[in-house]
């Protein structure tokens, strides 16, 4: 279990996070959700390890991430980051996922790298651009070669091992819609094999279809926690958003889209 | 896997990469036996290779062999040795500096080591009358690499202190202080021009040139095991450089010690340019140049890039000194001159390549 306890964070006078409570558990999708500012990306960056709280603690399997050695904590949580790195080095995609496997060199019991990288690439339906310089890729095919990478980083901790987190911080920006539900879809998938995924999502919908569970933040501190269903209510979204937010009943099925009801300005008459 | 596809893109690459390592390694042979070998008494390959056997026990030296082997072991092997080291610390400094700051134009000259190096060379070339009239151990041949060394440490360590926030080395400020340092060594060094009489003034610039010329064992031994040292220890550096390929949180994420990683990396650049430039003076355009010819032939992934750099600097410098030492016969042209002369039209190639290719975006 990957456990933040009533985590506090202030950067320069300024109150980011406040009494947050939030948990990744094995084999569940917990999307967080929340407007821009909400402090998400800082709650994500505590669970990796990247910050340091001011207030409460982070701990994996009951131990503080402080008390992990580096190399140990890196090869059962990754973190798939918002902005996908840059070009320029020549690197294929193949390449590129290997660098996952840096924290399992020199171990003699991790799985050989060049088979974790073609299954990686294989479990994120990446594995036809393995040969592809990255600087030819689409911004969502860029986006599931990372996804491979981070993947490949924590590979081996799955049951019956330990299991891995993976945190995907906004997997979906920039990317287009049927791009992000891919995503989504996918991370959903490591669940079924027993990742525990945390994932920051701002489209609604998907999180109401494919997360298990949902945290809300607003202004640093957790609106409402729980099951999806229960979290993604219109009532309490539109408050955490500051805009009325409906939900509305696909024609023809059974679904729901989460929409923004917002009015749209009049431009004179 | 099967024999019978026709094009296996791994393993064809890994195949051209394995050709062009080779290819390397043999310029690099080819250019020790010309340095070695060329000269005003030339040495042939084979009579070179015999000479160095029988130093080392392995075979009896034919006698009539015994005034190029005199040449070979007191003037060419020394110099030639100086010429790898010194390519070698330098080619593979700019290749871990432009791994770190993630920018291909980090070169040790650009963050003001090699700067202050020089500052504190013509520093004791103009006041270094005083240190050895006084100390009696200290001589000038001796005081002069040491105070180079000194200085181009020096401010790899004020730049490390500049650059660290709340416990944080900020790479951006360590590049754009190491210009701002590398402006104040300039006025340092232009200060010291103004002040130095005619025989000092030609002293110090011989040095900002860059020179294998000369250089006796003894100060060879002494820049060695620094320079090995050093760069063996970047070598070390090519997972976390990979790593850092990806941003200094993604290296983190990745289970490496970035913060430590980075200082370490800053200190042995130092120490590996520091220690080349007190026997070599300024050679500009090496560091900057030969990793950025590596990548081109064997891509960016620093396992590779580092040590195959660490070969065609010391090719480079090996050449670029046999040329130093034969356009102006009989007398030598400053070894700096000529690899700028050379690398400066070169990486301006390269750039219009860049752009021609479309890849000059994200540089």
């Amino acid at each position: 279990m990957l456990e933040a306890r009533s985590l506090g964070v202030t950067l320069s006078g300024v109150q980011l996070l406040s009494a947050v409570d939030a948990r990744v558990t094995p084999g569940r999708l917990l999307a967080v959700l929340g407007p821009n500012g909400a402090g998400k990306s800082t709650l994500l960056k505590c669970l990796s390890g990247v910050l340091t709280p001011s207030e409460g603690a982070v701990s994996l399997d009951g131990r503080s991430l402080a008390d992990w050695p580096r190399r140990a904590l890196a090869r059962r949580r990754a973190v798939l980051p918002q902005k996908a790195p840059g070009g320029g080095f020549g690197f294929t995609a193949r390449d590129l996922v290997l660098l996952g496997r840096a924290p399992h060199a020199g171990n003699p019991e991790a799985a050989p790298d060049t088979h974790v990288v073609a299954a990686a690439l294989e479990a994120t339906d990446a594995f036809y651009l393995a040969e592809r310089d990255i600087e030819t890729l689409s911004g969502g095919e860029l986006q599931r070669v990372e996804l491979a990478r981070v993947l490949a980083q924590i590979w081996e901790a799955r049951p019956p091992a330990e299991p891995g987190y993976l945190l995907l911080d906004e997997p979906t920006a920039s990317l287009d819609l049927v791009q992000q539900a891919r995503i989504l879809t996918l991370a959903r998938r490591f669940t079924a094999i027993g990742y525990g995924v945390l994932a920051i999502v701002h489209d609604l919908t998907a999180a109401l279809e494919l997360a298990d569970d949902a945290l809300l933040l607003s202004a640093g501190r957790v609106v409402a926690a729980g099951e999806a269903a229960s979290v993604l209510q219109p009532d309490v979204l539109s408050e955490a958003y500051g805009a009325p937010l409906v939900r509305a009943r696909l024609e023809g099925s059974d679904r729901v889209a989460i929409l923004s009801a917002m009015e749209p300005p009049s431009f004179g008459a | 896997m099967d024999d019978r596809l026709p094009a296996d893109p791994l393993r064809k690459r890994q195949r051209a990469r394995v050709r062009r390592v080779a290819l390397l390694v043999f310029l690099f042979l080819l250019a020790l036996l010309a340095g070695l070998g060329l000269g005003a008494v030339a040495i042939a390959p084979s009579d070179s290779l015999q000479i160095l056997a029988s130093r080392l026990g392995l075979t009896t030296l034919d006698p009539g062999l015994s005034r190029e082997a005199a040449v070979l072991l007191s003037i060419r092997l020394p110099r030639a040795l100086l010429a790898v080291l010194v390519g070698g610390a330098l080619a593979v400094s700019g290749a871990a500096l432009q791994g770190l700051f993630r920018n291909p134009l980090a070169d040790p000259g650009l963050i003001g080591v090699s700067g202050g190096a020089a500052t504190a060379a013509a520093a004791t070339i103009v006041y270094g009358g005083v240190v050895t009239a006084n100390v009696p151990w200290a001589t000038q041949p001796l005081l002069l690499p040491v105070a180079a060394f000194v200085g181009g440490l020096a401010v790899a360590l004020t730049l490390q202190r500049l650059a660290r926030w709340r416990g944080q080395t900020d790479v951006a400020t360590l590049l754009l202080a190491g210009i701002a340092i590398n402006a104040v060594a300039t006025a340092g060094l232009g200060l010291l021009f103004f002040i130095a009489d005619d025989q000092q003034l030609r002293d110090i610039t011989i040095w900002t040139l860059g020179s294998l010329a000369g250089r006796p064992w003894s100060e060879l031994m002494l820049a060695m095991p620094l320079i090995v040292l050093a760069v063996i220890g970047l070598l070390f550096m090519a997972r976390p450089l990979n790593a850092l390929l990806l941003g200094e949180q993604e290296a983190f994420h990745l289970g490496f010690a970035v913060e430590r990683i980075k200082r370490r990396m800053v200190l042995l650049v130092a120490l590996a340019t520091g220690a080349a430039v007190a026997v070599s003076g300024m050679i500009g355009f090496v560091g900057l140049v030969v990793p950025h010819l590596v990548r081109l032939l064997l891509g960016a992934d620093h396992r590779l890039v580092l040590p195959a750099s660490a070969v065609a600097g010391g090719t480079l410098l090996l050449l670029a000194d046999l040329g130093a030492r034969h356009v102006v016969l009989p007398a030598e042209l400053p070894i700096g001159i000529l690899t700028s002369l050379i690398g400066g039209p070169f990486f301006l190639w390269l750039l219009l390549r860049r752009r021609r290719l479309g890849a000059g975006g994200n540089a």
